[in-house]
């Protein structure tokens, strides 16, 4: 006969009480790791949503910025190749290149293997008097454009103008009341108006196209040019030295620049996407972050209310035990049994309900909290936590028992025999 | 063998002071079968409490084999009852949940636990339980209950037997059964003192003392 023995034949004749006190440990254990897992739970599912809309964003993002691009082709050439010597102040002051180079520069680099640009179109542009209207106008003489000799063949963007024609713009046509088919005379040439450009709000409206061999003849500058106007490749990103090492490989005698409103277009409209995307990812998390604390703020009142409720649970069992075997606790007594003894039969059985439920407990809680997160993982489950409860449940149970085992130990069997 | 030296127990009760015991002196040598006898509330209980070293006297001094049971510490005087004293009572006392054969053996969660179960079973057969050993106390008559009481009290042999009223509720075969085992306890060596109204059984005693108020009558 052993203290151990008694404390199992005793659960076993009074099961009532031992599975009341172990309920009540399974419900706080449940309780805790439910509401752990839970959160937990919560925190993987965040990881993941937030990963996910990362990859959308991306995602989304590529396909904004080949849109963009597409429209950056639409809004017309982004790149400027001019003469190596050209002052760009004059340019940016006088609106068009004073410098020339070889026609035949464009033919070189349609014949290049080119990786970042596509469609040329090469021009000669000055801005002369028109003396038959008297007006200042730019007169551009464009010759279509040059297909690359490397790449499939595409719809080009602009067709040259036929010789004897004119394409007039906006400002010009319409003060000088001009339309299409109408007969013009331009520095002693006669020209048949091919088409009237809209308004476009910028120099255009000034500009007269013709045919590049009829300016170059005009001009006296026969086989220049003083301008290719290109656009770089889709896939060359803003990658504008690569470019320009490519253009000096083939025509060293020439510079570079990219048209900054185009540039900047692009950049804002790329970091707008950029930021709305952002924007969308913070603001999840910050719903997230949210839930999580509602979740989290109602888990700190229910728990310790829980293991509150548990305690005192415990308790009262126990005082009732320890009433009900006043009996027993007085003969064990009377008989030599030590009051660590008569201790040690209750915390023994606090220490079982405790250790019991906790186990249960854990697994129980485990599964709701999962079936109720939706979400089965192993990352949910922890080792350490599991040692936790193990632990911490069966110290609360010890707790909750300590004072009725310590009255029960302190009894006087004097009295209890007397009584009886 | 046990010596009480002018032993006094007062209660408080309700602001009122009781003297359960007055001034008693009594000894007993050993393997003396002493009956206590009186009327209720004499102090019969009291007196064979405070000899059990469960109850402190409020004066005097009670010393078993010389030695003072109240100068000892609680966990000492716990160690001593274990290994001296035997207490039978008249409500049995036995642990419900257990069989007779485990009722029996409580006593060793005191401490000693070289008794081997062949010896229990012994002691439990000459009170003629041996077809009772694996029953519970609720499937025993009163008789079988009392003999089982007995038997735990006799475990470790004790050097004295202290019992209250422990034929109140039996019939004449369960008493002889009983008287016969405490007889064959005092030709041991054993001391005995019984608290008994029971006039057959206190004829059976070496000595009778009777408490009136507390108090000794005649020795």
């Amino acid at each position: 006969m052993n203290i151990n023995k008694l404390v199992i034949k005793e659960i076993t004749r009074r099961k009532l009480n031992f599975f009341l006190g172990l309920i009540s440990v399974i419900f706080a254990v449940t309780a805790v790791i439910g509401a752990l897992t839970m959160l937990k739970i919560h925190d993987l599912k965040t990881g993941e949503i937030i990963a996910q809309k990362e990859l959308e964003t991306g995602k989304r993002m590529i396909v904004l910025e080949d849109d963009y691009r597409k429209i950056m082709k639409n809004l017309g050439f982004n790149l400027l190749i001019l003469p190596k010597d050209q002052n760009l102040n004059d340019l940016y002051a006088d609106d068009f290149a004073s410098k020339y180079m070889p026609e035949s520069y464009v033919d070189s680099l349609a014949a290049s293997p080119s990786m970042y640009i596509r469609h040329l179109l090469p021009s000669l542009q000055q801005k002369v008097e028109w003396p038959e209207k008297r007006r200042t106008i730019i007169l551009t003489g464009i010759r279509g454009e040059v297909p690359f000799l490397h790449k499939d063949p595409k719809e080009p963007m602009m067709v040259a103008v036929p010789k004897g024609t004119m394409i007039m713009g906006y400002e010009l046509h319409n003060s000088l009341n001009l339309k299409t088919g109408d007969k013009v005379e331009l520095m002693g040439r006669s020209f048949k108006i091919e088409k009237c450009n809209e308004a476009r709000g910028n120099k255009d409206d000034i500009t007269i196209w013709i045919n590049l061999q009829e300016a170059q003849e005009i001009f006296h500058k026969e086989g220049k040019i003083n301008a290719i106007l290109a656009l770089k490749c889709h896939c060359s990103g803003s990658d504008l030295a690569g470019v320009r090492d490519e253009v000096y490989s083939v025509l060293p005698g020439t510079q570079v620049i990219e048209k900054g409103t185009s540039v900047l277009a692009r950049a804002e409209a790329r970091d707008r996407a950029a930021k709305e995307a952002q924007d969308a990812i913070l603001s999840e998390k910050v719903q997230r972050n949210n839930l999580r604390n509602e979740r989290e703020n109602f888990a700190s009142i229910l728990v310790p209310l829980v293991l509150l409720t548990s305690t005192l649970w415990i308790a009262f069992l126990f005082i009732i035990n320890v009433r009900s075997r006043k009996s027993e606790i007085g003969i064990l007594r009377a008989v030599g049994v030590k009051e660590i003894s008569i201790m040690k039969l209750f915390l023994y059985k606090a220490l079982l309900i405790g250790l019991l439920g906790a186990f249960i407990g854990y697994f129980i809680g485990f599964g709701i909290g999962t079936i109720w997160g939706r979400l089965f993982s192993v990352e949910l489950f922890s080792v350490t936590q599991f040692i936790m409860v193990m632990v911490f449940a069966p110290l609360l149970s010890l707790l909750a028992a300590y004072i009725p085992a310590t009255i029960a130990a302190r009894q006087d069997p004097a009295e209890i025999l007397k009584e009886d | 063998m046990l010596q009480l030296e002018n032993i006094t127990k007062t209660y408080t009760k309700e602001n009122q002071t009781i003297r359960a015991l007055n001034s008693v002196t009594l000894n007993v040598s050993e393997g003396e079968f002493v009956v206590v006898s009186g009327a209720s509330g004499c102090g019969k209980t009291t007196l064979l409490l405070t000899v059990g070293a469960l109850l402190k006297p409020t004066s005097g001094k009670i010393k078993i084999n010389s030695a003072d049971i109240y100068e000892m510490t609680s966990e000492k005087r716990s160690v001593f009852r274990a290994n001296n004293i035997g207490f039978v009572f008249q409500q049995y006392h036995l642990i419900p949940y257990l069989t007779i054969l485990e009722n029996v053996k409580i006593p060793m969660l005191a401490g000693k636990s070289n008794i081997s179960d062949n010896d229990v079973i012994e002691l439990i057969d000459s009170l003629g339980l041996k077809d009772r050993l694996h029953h519970t106390p609720a499937e025993l008559s009163a008789g079988e209950k009392q003999r089982t009481a007995l038997a735990r009290a006799l475990l470790f042999n004790p050097k004295i037997l202290l019992a209250d009223e422990i034929t109140g509720n039996l019939d004449p075969e369960n008493i002889e059964i009983v008287m016969t085992r405490l007889a064959d306890f005092k030709n041991s060596g054993g001391t005995i003192l019984l608290v008994t109204h029971d006039k057959e059984v206190s004829k059976k005693a070496d000595r009778v003392i009777y408490l009136e108020r507390g108090e000794i009558l005649n020795i």
